[in-house]
């Protein structure tokens, strides 16, 4: 009987990490946080803290990665801890809904920037169908196919992160409003609750390393590189994070962070005008597709362990005996995507996310509740 | 004590997000509870 081929080691672990975790979110959650809290110490400290919050779950998750380092990872871990109907639902709530309907919304804002970009003249839906399409077939070559489109994207989001560190860092004029307090009202039970408020959007922005671990049974040596890959990956992240939140907040100054919902443009446009924006668009659609390829390979492994439960179809425990991944898995995923990004429920959901967005945009000085998060 | 550090931060994002959007948890909820029964009845039809 074939089984999964052990192809990936620590740097396609950490890639895979970072490339849960990182999404084009990096380039515009920064305001979500600044409009919470008012002042430099405050905004970078909330980064901080999620930081060292998302550190702690690393380290728990390397624990459990390296106990079980099986197929399914998360989906494994809930099952033998709770129940296998908690894995069941684990796995049954990411087809139907978290992880389909992310990857659906995703693609169709990937192909409003790429045909923003390229000026090309097609439809979003055709276009992101047909990238969801290119991804399926790319990971059903292999996992190290899969992994090595992946790693390539996870590097040049890294660059483009980089990149904007580096021309906000040189190229902008801090914003000096004087010196700024350490916090924006004095130590009470409001100041704890808007740092409460603030850590909602960080730890949105810090999830998603669990997803790596579904590809336990492909890492050559997965005791001991997923649990490696895990820390490197948050510590990475926490390093980018921070790096673009204190460029945000030191060239457009904390008010001006509050007062716009594209820091990442802002900061560019300052640095090199117009040409910055554009720029900002195109790491917008790299992320996106990074995003995309980091779903399209390691979801399916959490279906092809319930397929090898037998709580699913049958079918999708097929592996292809010369690639030895489950491509039926795979297809089912990019299927149940391309399904709903077509049906325009993920094009609408994203307009809906965007447009609660910007009207939270307007009610955000008081109210509590933050604008959506994009991972 | 890493382990209640990081499901006390958990707890705080469910409540917040139960607070934030109690209609999208209530729909969230139910899919997943609808989940149960087609565990149940799989382990069923497969036994």
């Amino acid at each position: 009987m074939a089984a999964l081929a052990r192809r990936l080691g620590l740097f396609d672990a950490t890639m895979l990490m970072m490339g849960g975790i990182v999404g084009s979110g990096i380039f515009k959650n920064p305001y979500v946080v600044a409009r919470q809290v008012r002042t430099p110490a405050l905004i970078l400290g909330s980064w901080v803290l999620g930081g060292l919050i998302a550190l702690a779950g690393a380290f728990i998750y390397a624990e459990l990665a390296a106990l079980r380092p099986e197929v399914g990872g998360q989906y494994a871990y809930l099952r033998d801890a709770f129940h296998p109907a908690a894995a069941f639902v684990y796995g049954w709530g990411l087809l139907l809904v978290t992880q389909s309907g992310g990857m659906a919304a995703v693609s169709v804002t990937f192909a409003r920037y790429v045909l923003e970009l390229t000026g090309f003249r097609a439809g979003e839906t055709a276009v992101a169908v047909g990238t969801l399409g290119a991804l399926t077939a790319i990971n059903c070559l292999g996992v190290r196919a899969g992994a090595t489109v992946q790693s390539a994207l996870m590097v040049l989001k890294i660059g483009a992160v980089l990149g904007l560190v580096a021309a906000g860092w040189l190229l902008v004029r801090p914003e000096s409003g004087g010196p700024h307090p350490l916090l924006d009202r004095p130590p009470s039970f409001g100041l704890l609750s808007a740092i409460g408020a603030a850590l909602v959007p960080v730890l949105f922005a810090y999830g998603g390393w669990q997803t790596a671990s579904f590809v336990a049974a492909e890492l050559r040596r997965p005791e001991r590189d997923l649990p490696r890959g895990l820390l490197l990956g948050v510590s990475g992240v926490i390093l980018l994070y921070l790096a673009v939140n204190a460029v945000c907040v030191r060239a457009l100054g904390p008010e001006g962070l509050a007062a716009t919902t594209t820091p990442a443009s802002a900061v560019m446009r300052r640095a090199l005008g117009g040409r910055g924006a554009s720029l900002i668009a195109a790491g917008i659609a790299i992320s996106t597709l990074g995003f995309l390829s980091q779903g399209i390979l390691t979801a399916p492994r959490v279906y092809y362990a319930m397929a090898e439960d037998r709580v699913f179809l049958r079918v999708v425990g097929l592996l292809h005996p010369r690639t030895l991944v489950p491509v039926v898995a795979i297809a089912l995923q990019g299927l149940a995507a391309a399904v709903i990004a077509a049906s325009g429920r993920g094009a609408s959901s994203a307009r809906r996310a965007r447009r609660s967005s910007s009207s939270a945009a307007g009610r955000a000085r008081r109210a509590p509740s933050a604008p959506p998060v994009i991972p | 004590m890493t382990t209640l550090f990081f499901v006390a931060a958990c707890l705080l994002v469910v409540i917040n997000t139960v607070y934030t959007y109690p209609a999208n948890t209530v729909i969230g909820l139910v899919i997943l509870l609808a989940g149960v029964p087609v565990y149940f009845l799989w382990r069923r039809r497969e036994a």
